[in-house]
């Protein structure tokens, strides 16, 4: 029999009879029923409970009890889904890792990159002070000179 | 070296370093890493309010000892299985905050080779007439070799279409109006089909995997978990608090029940006495213009009475004046038994359903049809509705003083019992607002998780077009989570 409680009116029930059957039938339908199933009959029990004449309040001790075991029944089952899903998802983040970490790699690199750049900046525009000097270069301005040369020419085999 | 071999060489580095700088525009992602670092910040508020509801089940009196251990347990295993999914969160933040240093240090660098540019350009100025060694050359070379190295563009191209595949999920192409288009087999209707089936965990998990859902899908999968928990756990608390306080919430809503049918009979009642009183005065204020019109009608005549020169005229308009009086008083009396026979009819309705409330009132509304049965044919007459009028209003009277004394019954005994009331109620709003907060939530949390995806796949198009990229649905919709979270942050 394929799950179905729709039949089940809780506003027509009258008789101690009625509502007994009707828990009855709730009882056998939680059952073989499946995840998203258990989640209707779980939130048909809260009505159930809400709706119990004051005369029945014993059912509800049944009631609520069935509905916490069909809520743990569910919850251990999707945990059971969650960990044979999470296989994948180590998968799927290490591969997203590798990729990270290229990535960091790269913006490490065009950092380091580009401190060399600045230091060939102010080598260029050491040169350039210079060589506004050099009508009569001293000694002093001819050493400095080949350091910044001798610098840049180091500089080159950073890259 | 001459100063135009020194100008030649230089030229190229200008050149080569401009090029190398402008062309590569990696789109601002600022505002994607930080939306994204804010949209996972909220997904995992969303865990840790589900951890909390199983924990707060787990030490819950309403819930015998067994199963506050049994739901333990469970959230044991849900704080073991979730790490994976919060680690997927941090991946994804990881991963947008990597791609911003990228375009964050290339941004750097594009500014200081412009400096670099400048400087050259300088120098070139600054040797006219004047010889430099060959450093220039090796210069040139070393900018050459950053040139091959830093192809930055291609690589943050290379690792967002990596990537594509990994957060997005796989796409299969498919031919559609005479163009392949690329669609995902993750959709939730997919995923929804394989999780409501009642195979194994395992085959659940390798069908899905089939589906090629990437990280964005199984992030979505998982939340829709933490939304039924949300559901069902939400549901055995409201139940068990309902059942516990079921005498005291049936006793309060029958005395509310009780004394509302009381304000009804009540208001009714009123009603009744209402529609008599108006038909009263109806009838007087009618009596009043009758009146005034047969005195004008009299004093109009009296003069045309007075002159009359010949008895037959001083007849005729006696006659006329009669005749005109008797209009008057017939056209009065038509009115007055109109409209109070459609008093009438309204007090008898009233009084019909007063009957429904009131025993007594049908035995006296028996008694008195019995007596107009058994009576003289003037039993119908106007004194005789009257009559009946007049004992229905006094066994109304004394059924108005009885309800109103059973109403200041209601009223303490109400009192009595409405705190605790109030309190169970609150309760059951807690656990309402709770659970409806937490599933807003989660439904914006899926939402935006959708949004990450399309703003990644906008950001590869951003990418191939050189156009900017536009976050602002990502935007609205964490802002969206973060205005449902405001009452908890508060808190």
């Amino acid at each position: 029999m394929p799950f179905d409680i729709s039949d089940i009116n809780l506003d027509d029930l009258i008789t101690d009879e009625e509502w007994v059957n009707a828990l009855a039938r709730i009882l056998d339908e939680g059952v073989n029923a499946t995840p998203s199933e258990r989640g209707q009959l779980i939130t048909f029990l809260t009505r159930f409970v809400q709706k119990t004449p004051l005369r029945l309040l014993p059912l509800n001790d049944i009631a609520l009890r069935l509905q916490a075991n069909l809520t743990l029944a569910n919850l251990t089952q999707r945990l059971n889904e969650l960990a044979a899903r999470n296989q994948e998802i180590i998968i799927l983040a290490t591969q997203l890792g590798v990729q990270i970490e290229a990535a960091n790699r790269d913006a490490g690199r065009l950092i380091r990159i580009t401190g060399e750049i600045n230091k060939a900046t102010a080598s260029i525009n050491t040169i350039k002070d210079l060589v506004n000097q050099l009508n009569n270069p001293d000694a002093n301005t001819s050493a400095r000179i080949q350091a910044v040369a001798t610098a840049l020419e180091r500089l080159n085999e950073v890259f | 070296m001459s100063k135009i071999t020194l100008y030649s060489k230089v030229v190229p580095i200008i050149l080569i370093v401009s090029i190398l700088f402008t062309a590569c525009d990696i789109p601002d992602i600022s505002k994607f890493s930080e939306t994204s670092a804010e949209m996972t910040r909220g997904i995992r508020k969303g865990v840790k309010n589900t951890d909390v509801l199983l924990d707060s089940v787990s030490t819950n009196p309403l819930f015998e000892s067994d199963l506050q251990t049994a739901f333990k347990t469970e959230q044991k295993k849900f704080q073991k299985e979730f790490k994976t999914t919060l680690k997927a969160l941090d991946s994804l933040d990881a991963y947008l905050e990597a791609l911003n240093n990228l375009a964050t240090a290339q941004k750097k660098s594009k500014e200081n080779s412009e400096a670099t540019v400048n400087a050259v350009g300088s120098l070139v100025s600054a040797v006219s007439g004047f010889t430099i060694p060959n450093t220039a050359v090796k210069l040139a070379s070393g900018l050459l070799g950053l040139y091959e190295k830093a192809r930055l563009e291609k690589d943050f191209k290379k690792r967002v279409n990596l990537v594509a595949e990994i957060v997005e999920g796989k796409t299969y192409p498919v031919m559609k109006d005479g163009a392949t288009i690329y669609v995902s087999k993750c959709t939730d209707d997919a995923v929804d089909v394989v999780l409501k089936s009642s195979d194994t965990p395992q085959k659940k998990a390798t069908d899905i995997q089939k589906l090629g859902c990437g990280v964005i899908g199984y992030l979505k999968i998982n939340i829709q978990f933490l939304k039924d928990t949300n559901t069902e756990v939400s549901e055995n608390i409201r139940a068990r608090l309902s059942s516990k306080n079921r005498i005291l919430v049936t006793y309060y809503q029958n005395l509310l029940s009780n004394d509302e049918r009381i304000q009804n009979e009540l208001a009714q009642i009123l009603d009744y006495k209402n529609i008599v009183a108006t038909a009263g005065q109806f009838q007087s204020s009618r009596e009043l213009v009758f009146k005034v019109n047969k005195v004008r009608t009299e004093n109009e005549y009296q003069k045309k009475l007075d002159a009359a020169t010949t008895a037959r005229e001083r007849t005729r308009l006696q006659v006329e004046r009669n005749s005109k009086i008797r209009t008057l008083e017939r056209e009065k009396n038509n009115e007055i038994s109109q409209k109070t026979s459609r008093y009438n009819s309204a007090a008898n309705s009233t009084v019909n359903s007063i009957i429904s409330l009131d025993d007594n009132l049908l035995q006296l509304s028996n008694d008195l049809d019995q007596f107009d049965r058994n009576c003289t044919p003037n039993c119908n007459s106007i004194e005789s509705q009257q009559n009946r009028r007049f004992l229905i209003i006094s066994h109304l009277e004394t059924r108005e003083a009885e309800l109103k004394e059973k109403t200041k019954a209601f009223d303490i005994d109400k009192k009595r019992i409405e705190p605790a009331f109030k309190t169970v109620e609150a309760e059951l709003t807690l656990i309402n607002d709770k659970e409806n907060q937490l599933d807003s939530l989660l439904d914006s949390g899926l939402a935006a998780l959708d949004s990450w995806r399309d703003t990644h796949i906008n950001m590869r198009v951003a990418l191939n077009t050189k156009k900017p990229l536009t976050v602002s649905v990502l935007v609205a919709r964490v802002r969206e989570m973060w205005e449902i979270l405001k009452p908890i942050a508060e808190e």
